[in-house]
């Protein structure tokens, strides 16, 4: 099996693109797709961003210099496209979600969580609640296991601010839970 | 050495994880991942034809668009170059200002070719010159014996 480094290469090298690229899309977009999926807890959004994201990676492809590893600089781009999402869907509903004012019920029911239970739909307001950026440290680390250098890489920040991410999300998490 | 790292990484992200399942509940977080992973049937063979049906069409667009700026860029410079070439056409008819050359800068044969054709010219008006001083003189010259021959009488 071809390497991401050598599909990368052929992709950069080659006229005929799809082949490599068909290749690293379906070797990554389940990961692409769940990572997103966690971060708007909605199948069609989460389904667009992730269109959105290999879109991306075809036209920046020819450009990667692969100073990172391929997979870092898709998270990267993933990372970017959704908060470039949320950001805009907070412009187009007029206001941010207020941690005070959740409602309970709507909340749980609005995601795509057909079997959630009460500590299941507590953890699911939780998780929303946390700020971008260490909601999305969190998914990396827990659900991904990626090391924090790499989280680093794709968040745009120090190891040790990604390190501080993770750890700041547990515990407001752990204090909105005990709050509600 | 890269093992050790390895395994130190490993032994981190299991502490971390470790953390979260103590504070929260292993179970809820599985499930919200479980429920994360709820999608249609066959939704990625969905996906991956979706995307490169996009980028067919993207590259497909690209073309047109393209081919459309190059034949829009001749079509550009053959406007500029046939309206540059009747404008300059235009101005020739307006403003014929003849052309200034300097005596340096004509060759010798130019010049001696040029007093050739025309030393005839020259010639035929020095004879007029010479006719025209001759009738002068000749008209002077019989006044003034009219003169003589008067005062002769009067005498």
């Amino acid at each position: 099996m071809q390497s991401d480094q050598a599909l990368v290469m052929e992709f950069q090298a080659s006229s005929h693109k799809e082949g490599p690229f068909t290749h690293l899309l379906k070797r990554h977009q389940q990961k692409v797709y769940y990572q997103i999926k966690r971060m708007l807890n909605n199948h069609m959004d989460a389904d667009d961003v992730a269109q959105q994201v290999w879109i991306k990676v075809w036209n920046k492809l020819d450009g990667f210099k692969m100073e990172s590893e391929f997979t870092t600089w898709l998270y990267r781009i993933a990372y970017n496209e959704t908060l470039n999402f949320l950001q805009k869907q907070q412009r187009q509903a007029g206001y941010e979600i207020d941690a005070e004012n959740v409602d309970y019920e709507k909340a749980g029911g609005g995601s795509d969580h057909p079997k959630s239970t009460q500590i299941q739909i507590a953890l699911d307001l939780a998780i929303k609640q946390l700020p971008e950026k260490q909601r999305f440290v969190f998914m990396l680390r827990y659900f991904e296991e990626l090391n924090y250098e790499k989280i680093a890489k794709i968040t745009g920040t120090t190891e040790g601010g990604a390190k501080a991410n993770y750890h700041q999300a547990l515990k407001k998490m752990e204090e909105i839970l005990k709050r509600d | 050495m890269e093992m050790d790292n390895n395994n130190q990484q490993d032994r981190s992200v299991l502490e971390d994880k470790a953390l979260a399942n103590e504070l929260f509940s292993k179970e809820a977080l599985t499930q919200y991942d479980a429920n994360t992973e709820l999608i249609p049937a066959d939704y990625f063979d969905y996906q991956t034809s979706s995307i490169l049906k996009k980028i067919k069409r993207k590259k497909a667009l690209q073309f047109k668009i393209g081919l459309f700026s190059k034949i829009a860029i001749a079509a550009s410079l053959i406007t500029i170059m046939v309206a540059s070439y009747k404008y300059y056409q235009k101005k020739v008819m307006i403003d014929p200002s003849p052309v200034m050359v300097k005596i340096e800068e004509i060759s010798t044969d130019e010049l001696e070719a040029y007093v050739n054709s025309n030393e005839l010219i020259i010639e035929a008006d020095l004879q007029t010159a010479i006719n025209e001083e001759a009738i002068i003189i000749s008209t002077i010259n019989d006044d003034s014996a009219s003169n003589l021959d008067s005062n002769s009488v009067n005498d």
